[in-house]
């Protein structure tokens, strides 16, 4: 019985730990809202920000502002075709290399929402290095990006 | 009978203008002077952010400290993030959470610029040194509004104009419209405004 019983602790204890690894930490119900800070560090050059987003028509919708709301760019992302696509960016980033490694990024980041270990997918690391911190590491051009959700 | 109505409606046309262009430079010169005289200021604010990608918004609230002499400016997000962008002299930190950045402004134009320009719109002396803008007055209750158009595209990339609502009364800014390339608008309100008090110096250094 002793036995039993430790064998079915141990079970909600691994039932509980895989559930809390499985939260995910981009929006995922509809409705739902979040907000983060973001850095993005590439080579010697950052940027630090606040994104906004929404789980909106089973669409993850949102936009990434520097913190006086200047926006850099907004962004959808389709859970069922796993694609990104960018809208509204502003000009001076708006190149097509620069379209290309964000939208890989991003997609790889959002399709990979939920583990709490750290791991390599298409030369991209996802780590969560503290709670409520995701990081994406592009380790072929050296880009960083860093969200930490925001509570008011 | 007809040429003279057009006389009439060409003269017209021409006194209404006038009279438009002397008032607009009269706000302006009553501007100029209010933040000529200003010596202090410290407020909070509450920003506004639209965002009709998400048919949402963002607000966020902070602190404004600024002194004349020296050119000294903090403009400090409090909540829900903390961010702080402090100008002291040719000198500006930005200062995030994980992060500080110190530039000379003196090595870089456009970072001079913008750094001026949040400083200026948020005294109202930019009116005066509004080299980058074309600035129009306006009248709407007890408010004037000074709508700045950014005529360089340095500055028009990131947004389409800016609104400055005036008190009439004091002539000091109370809030900030900014309406972006996609009309979104990022409205900025001053509250608990205090000029001329003394400030503690720590607020503006950089390091």
């Amino acid at each position: 019985m002793k036995a039993f019983l430790l064998y079915v602790s141990f079970l909600l204890t691994v039932s509980v730990c895989s559930a809390a690894s499985q939260k995910p930490f981009f929006p995922a119900e509809e409705g739902q809202r979040s907000e983060y800070a973001v850095t993005l560090e590439f080579r010697q050059m950052h940027f630090t920000g606040i994104s906004i987003m929404k789980k909106a028509d089973s669409v993850l919708v949102g936009s990434l502002l520097n913190e006086f709301g200047i926006r850099a760019f907004d962004f959808r992302y389709d859970p069922v075709r796993r694609r990104v696509k960018l809208e509204n960016m502003t000009s001076f980033i708006d190149r097509w290399y620069i379209r290309k490694i964000l939208r890989r990024d991003l997609t790889i980041l959002f399709s990979n929402d939920g583990s709490l270990s750290p791991f390599v997918v298409h030369r991209r690391r996802i780590e969560v290095p503290e709670t409520s911190v995701l990081v994406l590491t592009n380790m072929k051009y050296q880009v960083r990006y860093r969200f930490s959700q925001l509570n008011d | 009978m007809k040429k003279l109505l057009v006389i009439l409606g060409f003269l017209s046309g021409v006194c209404s203008a006038s009279g438009q262009h002397i008032r607009q430079e009269e706000m302006v010169a009553a501007i100029d002077r209010s933040a000529s005289s200003l010596k202090t200021m410290q407020c909070d604010f509450t920003q506004t952010r639209e965002l009709s990608m998400l048919s949402d918004r963002m607000i966020s609230h902070g602190t404004m400290y600024y002194q004349q002499s020296g050119t000294k400016f903090r403009w400090e997000y409090l909540r829900p993030y903390k961010y702080a962008f402090v100008l002291n002299g040719r000198q500006v930190m930005m200062q995030s959470s994980d992060r500080t950045d110190i530039m000379d402004t003196s090595a870089n134009r456009i970072f001079r610029e913008i750094a001026g320009l949040m400083m200026n719109t948020l005294t109202g002396k930019c009116l005066t040194d509004a080299s980058g803008f074309t600035v129009r007055m306006s009248v709407e209750k007890d408010f004037w509004i000074a709508e700045l158009t950014p005529a360089r595209r340095e500055l028009s990339q990131f947004f389409a104009c800016i609104r400055l609502y005036f008190d009439a009364g004091k002539q000091v800014v109370v809030k900030v419209e900014i309406t972006d390339n996609n009309k979104d608008r990022t409205r900025i309100e001053l509250k608990n405004i205090r000029t001329d008090i003394d400030i503690d110096e720590s607020v503006f250094t950089v390091r």
